[in-house]
């Protein structure tokens, strides 16, 4: 067998591993190249923690220019999707923990004025509409950890990577993330 | 009064919530975005000090600062008693001069303006040309053990572990890391004998291949291009641009470079380059993963279907180009080859999988241990060889480590001869000259301190 046609495993993987190190090298180039082909999954799962447009931008704009600014330090360059997806958690964490505190100051600000104009008519809300609204009730780390599951169908090893967490510890908290949103839905129900 | 609406919660709903949250694609111009900030934004320098900021508090970084005293503590006996051990740190090779072999100071510039780019650092008039690589006979002839395989591990310049690929009677290693070169294995010495190319660069080499006397190298220029290199003078001696969108994955096959798209998905397709001409001699509606030649045909995992994102196995007619698909729609695999009567083998956690190629039927299961564990597969062309890969957590990740490499009967879909390594991320697999080469950096915690190019020279029998 000729050496020259023998099968390249993994090519595609391995290239995406050299950007990686160029990357950390200082090449904007290879940059580049790793945000266009990884920012649509970062997107998304940004977009289903945080539940709209501008939020999800901003967390996954953030935590790109945090890789890109770390990459020389990061140890182990195969795990850079891995350790992305973690920056993209945090950061996602991060601003609903900021979002916790200005709703507190919105919150001040509606008791002054009680035009009701920003309650939506709930007859509208649709079952996935209540769902969601039910999920935004979770803090972030649910949040991040049932969208990891539910969505990502990301294994034990990967959840535990990205959220900081034991893999052991990965089944309880995914179960008590469930449980946390079965009970906020049958409130959010509660209130249709 | 307000009507409950009992709700319970099913897996099924929770999906379709979260994927209508998710929402589609980023906006167009989010990448655009990211990298004008970047442009901006330096980056941090690595050091040892910063590395401790890695380690989770409590502990941790108590554990890796008694580590370092220790390991201090060992590495001074070992002086003291006279070993001549080569430390990691400094198995690189007198290559050249060392002002041209040091590597980039890290962390004093977000972007190397200053440094030339690839086509510069290939030119022939560089200041210290290599040397021209040391003839070899025409048929690489080594002198085979008799018995058992014969281990040989070749130190590497640090951090080079990019890619394989072999011309010449030479192994070349593309070393990415900071425009280190591309490093030529003589088979005949198992050494590093020269480089012809030096860096540093500012645009990466995104794929090294050979058209069995040249060199190929994928450059991620604007548009990119694909750069034959004499091997014997290291020079440039043809350019054949490629749009970026359409460089991908590539192989250099039958006298074509076959690329696939830049994300290695729809909407793309495979360009086939004729080497010769430069000019795109077909485009096949296929987007590959891996491609391989056998057996009078080119066959590729590849996804065929922009619907499906599970890839089909592809049959190319390297005469007509016609694509024949043969349905596998096994998305998690790894690696796969083909023996020279079509036994295709590929790996999926925790098990290789022997496939009959024709009939896409499972013909045997091989347990590789552990349900986690992958392989890297390579084919003598008769026989199959995997090193498998064990998953371990380590302090903040997880690493791989490779014990042994093993043959596979076939025919028998069983193990029949195990030789002894042990190496830390095993990064590739390939045969050639008669041997299986193993790229292994060395790898503590994701840090690359030395590689290592093992090579198994089999009896001649295999």
């Amino acid at each position: 067998m000729e050496p020259v046609v023998a099968a390249a495993p993994g090519t595609v993987l391995r290239a995406r591993a050299d950007l990686v190190d160029a990357a950390a090298g200082g090449d904007l180039h290879a940059f580049e190249q790793l945000v266009a082909s990884g920012s649509n999954p970062m997107y998304r799962l940004a977009r289903a923690i945080l539940g709209n447009d501008a939020d999800a931008r901003d967390a996954v704009q953030e935590a790109y220019l945090s890789a890109w600014r770390e990459l020389p330090r990061l140890r182990d360059h195969q795990r850079f999707d891995a350790w992305l997806r973690r920056i993209v958690v945090n950061e996602c964490r991060a601003d609903l923990r900021n979002r916790r505190r200005l709703r507190e100051i919105s919150l001040d600000v509606r008791e002054i004025d009680r035009s009701g104009s920003a309650t939506e008519p709930r007859d509208r809300v649709g079952e996935s509409d209540l769902l969601s609204r039910a999920f935004d009730r979770l803090e972030g780390g649910k949040r991040a950890i049932l969208v990891l599951h539910y969505l990502e169908h990301e294994s034990v090893a990967s959840i535990a990577a990205a959220m900081q967490i034991a893999p052991g510890t990965v089944k309880w908290r995914l179960s008590q993330a469930r449980a946390a949103l079965a009970r906020a839905l049958t409130a959010e129900g509660a209130r249709r | 009064m307000k009507q409950q609406i009992p709700m319970r919660l099913t897996d099924d709903m929770l999906e379709r919530m979260l994927a209508d949250r998710a929402g589609a694609e980023a906006p167009s111009d989010l990448v655009a975005g990211i990298v004008d900030r970047a442009s901006a934004t330096t980056q941090r320098s690595e050091s040892w000090l910063g590395a401790l900021e890695h380690i989770r508090p409590r502990g941790g970084r108590f554990a890796l600062a008694a580590a370092l005293l220790a390991l201090a503590l060992v590495a001074a006996a070992i002086a003291m008693v006279g070993s001549d051990r080569t430390p990691d740190l400094s198995v690189a090779p007198s290559l050249t001069a060392p002002s041209q072999i040091a590597p980039v100071p890290s962390g004093t510039s977000a972007v190397r303006t200053s440094s030339p780019r690839i086509d510069a650092s290939l030119s022939p008039d560089r200041s210290a040309p290599a040397a021209a690589p040391t003839a070899i006979s025409a048929d690489c002839a080594t002198t085979p053990p008799v018995g058992d395989p014969r281990l040989t591990t070749i130190d590497l310049p640090a951090k080079a572990y990019a890619r394989m690929a072999f011309a010449d009677c030479s192994v070349w290693i593309l070393n990415n890391q900071n425009g280190m070169g591309i490093h030529r294995v003589d088979v005949a010495s198992n050494k590093v004998e020269d480089t012809i190319l030096e860096g540093p660069i500012d645009t990466p080499v995104l794929d090294l291949g050979s058209d069995g006397d040249g060199l190929w190298a994928v450059v991620w220029t604007d548009p990119g291009q694909l750069q034959r290199i004499d091997p014997t003078s290291g020079d440039v001696t043809k350019s054949i641009p490629i749009p970026r969108a359409e460089l991908g994955g590539a192989w250099f096959i039958d006298g074509y470079a076959w690329i696939g798209p830049i994300r290695g998905r729809f909407p793309g397709t495979t360009a086939v380059v004729d080497l010769g001409t430069g000019q795109i001699a077909a485009t096949l509606p296929v987007v590959p993963r891996w491609m391989w030649r056998n057996a009078g045909s080119i066959w590729a995992v590849a996804l065929t279907d922009p619907d499906d994102p599970t890839p089909n196995l592809v049959r190319i007619d390297p005469i007509t180009f016609g694509v024949t698909i043969v349905p596998w729609s096994r998305n998690d695999i790894e690696s796969p080859t083909m023996t020279d009567d079509r036994r295709l083998f590929v790996v999926e956690p925790g098990q290789i999988l022997h496939v009959s190629a024709d009939q896409n039927a499972v013909v045997d299961r091989i347990p590789l241990g552990a349900p986690d564990a992958h392989a890297l597969l390579a084919t003598t062309g008769s026989d199959v060889w995997a090193v498998p890969i064990e998953t371990t957590p380590v302090t903040n990740g997880f690493g791989n480590r490779s014990r042994e490499v093993v043959q596979i009967n076939p025919a028998a879909g069983s193990i029949v001869q195990r030789v002894a390594i042990s190496e830390v991320g095993v990064m590739d697999l390939r045969y050639a000259y008669g041997s299986l080469w193993i790229l292994a950096p060395d790898k503590d915690y994701g840090r690359t301190f030395g590689t290592h190019l093992l090579r198994v020279e089999l009896p001649a029998q295999t």
